[in-house]
């Protein structure tokens, strides 16, 4: 991708420009930025491998010019930003000293995209505030005649023992993995325009609940971990495009996932199953290598990695509410299958997966959510010619059981989980339908949810509904427990209604037993998530169920 | 050289008969924390394959335990506990356990000094590999809101490059 930035320009009245050209009485500063990267992998134990480092260009970095003597910023025409090779060329006039400030910030709008993205040092806090920028000053520039080169190389700060130095380097390499993720996703047809995105990380990001707790995105911002000798995410590429890939679904896909702890062998809710599996898949796309690794531990020498080509057999679960399966899904349906290791032949392109995941899944049903089942419907629809691949690969991973196509709300889905028991050697039996309908006016029906494979966000802790309103009004939508046995324990049964990823109405009061509220909906698809609160914030394992219906009034 | 010597029979003999004294004496609690690792409300990266219950508590003259619990299925082979003090920087081994457990395992340990947080490394079985996790324990909450913040963004950091 070409920045649209940075380039052309001559030298006007006393400021500086970029550009290339130099006359009499002007200087030409030639910079070179560069970072220093630090490579992971997992050939014996997982560990960042600081033996082999290496340092990159500081592509499309925004660069101010500083006044030595008065410290200000030097007018240039426009912003100055380096260019794909980290170099950036300014004129200055002969006789000015000038330092030069490296900012850890981009933004871009070129013919394939934009993109905003800047990096902050929230120094160990999880509060939104403004935070300065990432920064680096180079030392003093005497503008002499002629060209001048500057190689400013941003180090990591590792010295053998440990960070001892500062850790420049860490910045910019969240902000090299962010940029190379949005030209990932460039190189398709469509053009790509994200919002501003606003990244913090510090040394002082640590795993717990006194500061971030993990590496995570919420609402247009990222949280990246630097613990050393705990937890450092700035160089785990993979969990930097994770993260990354949870924004861009986000700004331009449907994500309907309500976070919350999650792992490669846990039965999740599935909406949380394809959200994080979606963001796994696409980090090893982007990076085009199948192992995602997370490094931690003392000097970073621990971690763990998971193959999202998972050819190793791995004994995680199959099916549409475990994430691994979905990384195993989505990641096969797009890889390149060039490698020996590769089980498919399917190859969908990177304007395919633009068209599935940023057009058909968006123009999707209201009264769906998404899941690996809306992914797939849309990818049905897009790459019909290879419908029988794609259902051949989502029947691998138990999705679709049997079946040769798909809809958006799981139809006739028969795994549910039963081949699961969990540590008391039990099975969820409210797992399926993954939708029930409700009908306005219509006899209540009735569901029921359970905790057997843990809470708040697992397998049948939430069930959903779908219903269509034909015509304008107010109607009244009741959630009743049911209490059949004289020992059940009293519930605080809550809804939530969705039109596509809109939040319509919360139902959650601590009502004992019963929900109910009276909503205006104009005509549409709706759907909704009905769950026991008292039974998800419980530590017991627990089932509830409920009456629900929808009437006009 | 000998002096050295000597003293880690003798350094040995002093903290068992410490731990065995903790063993057998009554101990009044103070205080007594508890949580999962990774943080059970923390929404992110993919959690390691590992997970854990545990309960901090502390006692009377400095002493302390940490019961840890496995939850997953993955086998914990090594728990080596650690201190992380805002003043000295994390360098002292509190105490390991090898072959812990999976229903929870005791780790006591002695810290004369004020704790700011415990570092777990967790060592364990992964299908054919051996992997290790590092877990940090908060002992004294710290105040979430920042140092510093900027009054006219942008601000810039300004770290200066040599």
């Amino acid at each position: 991708m070409n920045s649209s930035t940075g380039s052309g320009g001559s030298s006007s009245g006393s400021g500086a420009s970029s550009g290339s050209s130099s006359s009499s009485g002007e200087s030409v500063l030639r910079l070179l930025i560069s970072y220093e990267d630090i490579d992971s992998n997992c050939i014996t134990q997982c560990r960042l491998d600081y033996a082999n480092s290496g340092y990159k260009p500081v592509r499309f970095a925004e660069v101010q010019i500083l006044d030595q003597s008065t410290g200000q910023v030097v007018d240039t025409e426009s912003p100055l930003f380096t260019d794909a090779e980290g170099k950036l060329v300014v004129n200055l006039p002969v006789g000015q000293s000038v330092r030069v400030r490296v900012i850890a910030s981009s933004k871009v709008n070129s013919d394939r995209g934009s993109w905003d993205i800047s990096i902050f040092d929230n120094q160990g806090s999880a509060t939104l505030a403004d935070y300065d920028l990432y920064s680096v000053l180079s030392q003093e520039v005497d503008a002499v005649a002629g060209d001048i080169d500057l190689d400013l190389q941003l180090p990591s700060g590792w010295t053998g023992e440990g960070y001892s130095e500062p850790r420049l380097s860490a910045p910019f390499a969240i902000l090299d993995s962010m940029i190379a993720s949005v030209e990932y996703f460039a190189q398709g047809e469509y053009r790509i325009d994200l919002p501003g995105l606003k990244v913090f990380w510090s040394i002082a990001n640590r795993p717990d609940q006194s500061s971030i707790g993990t590496s995570f995105y919420s609402d247009g911002n990222l949280w990246i971990l630097g613990d050393e000798n705990v937890d450092t995410d700035e160089f785990d590429d993979h969990i930097l495009v994770h993260e990354w890939s949870h924004f861009l679904l986000d700004a331009l896909s449907r994500d309907d996932s309500m976070g919350g702890d999650h792992g490669f062998d846990d039965l999740l809710d599935a909406r949380v199953a394809y959200s994080e599996g979606l963001a796994t898949a696409l980090a090893c796309l982007v990076l085009r290598d199948e192992v995602y690794r997370d490094t931690s531990g003392p000097s970073q020498n621990s971690g763990f990695d998971f193959n999202c080509e998972q050819s190793a057999g791995l004994d995680v679960p199959s099916g549409w509410f475990s994430e691994s399966a979905v990384i195993g899904l989505v990641y096969d349906v797009f890889d390149e299958g060039a490698d020996e290791s590769d089980r498919d032949d399917l190859y969908l392109s990177i304007t395919q997966m633009q068209e599935i995941l940023f057009q058909n899944m968006v123009a999707q049903s209201k009264g769906s959510a998404a899941t690996i089942f809306s992914f797939l419907a849309a990818s049905l629809e897009v790459a019909s010619a290879f419908a029988a691949e794609v259902m051949d690969l989502a029947n691998a991973k138990n999705i679709g059981a049997g079946l040769n196509t798909v809809d958006v709300l799981g139809t006739n889905e028969s795994n549910g989980a039963q081949d699961y028991k969990n540590p008391q050697g039990n099975e969820t039996q409210y797992s399926l339908p993954l939708y029930t309908e409700l009908t306005v006016n219509a006899e209540p029906v009735d569901l029921c949810q359970d905790t057997l494979h843990g809470q708040p966000n697992k397998i049948s802790n939430r069930r959903l509904l779908f219903f269509r309103i034909e015509d304008q009004g107010t109607y009244k939508l009741t959630v009743n427990a049911k209490n059949e046995s004289e020992d059940a324990k009293e519930q605080d049964p809550d809804f939530l209604v969705y039109s596509a990823s809109s939040l319509v109405f919360a139902g959650e009061s601590s009502v004992r037993d019963k929900e109910e509220a009276e909503i205006g909906f104009d005509p549409g698809s709706f759907w909704m998530e009905v769950y026991d609160f008292r039974l998800l914030d419980s530590d017991q394992i627990g089932v509830s169920c409920q009456s629900i219906a929808l009437g006009s009034i | 050289m000998i002096r050295i010597y000597a003293l880690v029979p003798l350094l040995s003999l002093f903290l068992s008969g410490c731990l065995d004294r903790l063993d057998s004496e009554p101990r009044n609690t103070l205080w007594s924390l508890e949580g999962q690792l990774p943080s059970a409300v923390a929404a992110g990266k993919p959690r390691p394959p590992i997970k854990l219950e545990y309960r901090l508590t502390a006692y009377e003259q400095n002493w302390f335990d940490l019961n840890v619990s496995a939850l997953g299925t993955a086998e914990v082979r090594r728990y080596v506990l650690s201190t992380d003090s805002s003043q000295k920087g994390r360098k002292d081994l509190l105490v390991e356990r090898s072959n812990p457990l999976r229903e929870g395992s005791r780790l006591e340990f002695f810290s004369a000094e004020r704790l700011d947080r415990l570092i777990l490394d967790v060592e364990y079985q992964s299908g054919m590999n051996t992997r290790r996790h590092t877990f940090s324990i908060p002992v004294n909450q710290v105040d979430h809101t920042p140092l510093k913040t900027c009054d006219e963004p942008p601000c810039y950091l300004d770290a200066e490059l040599n």
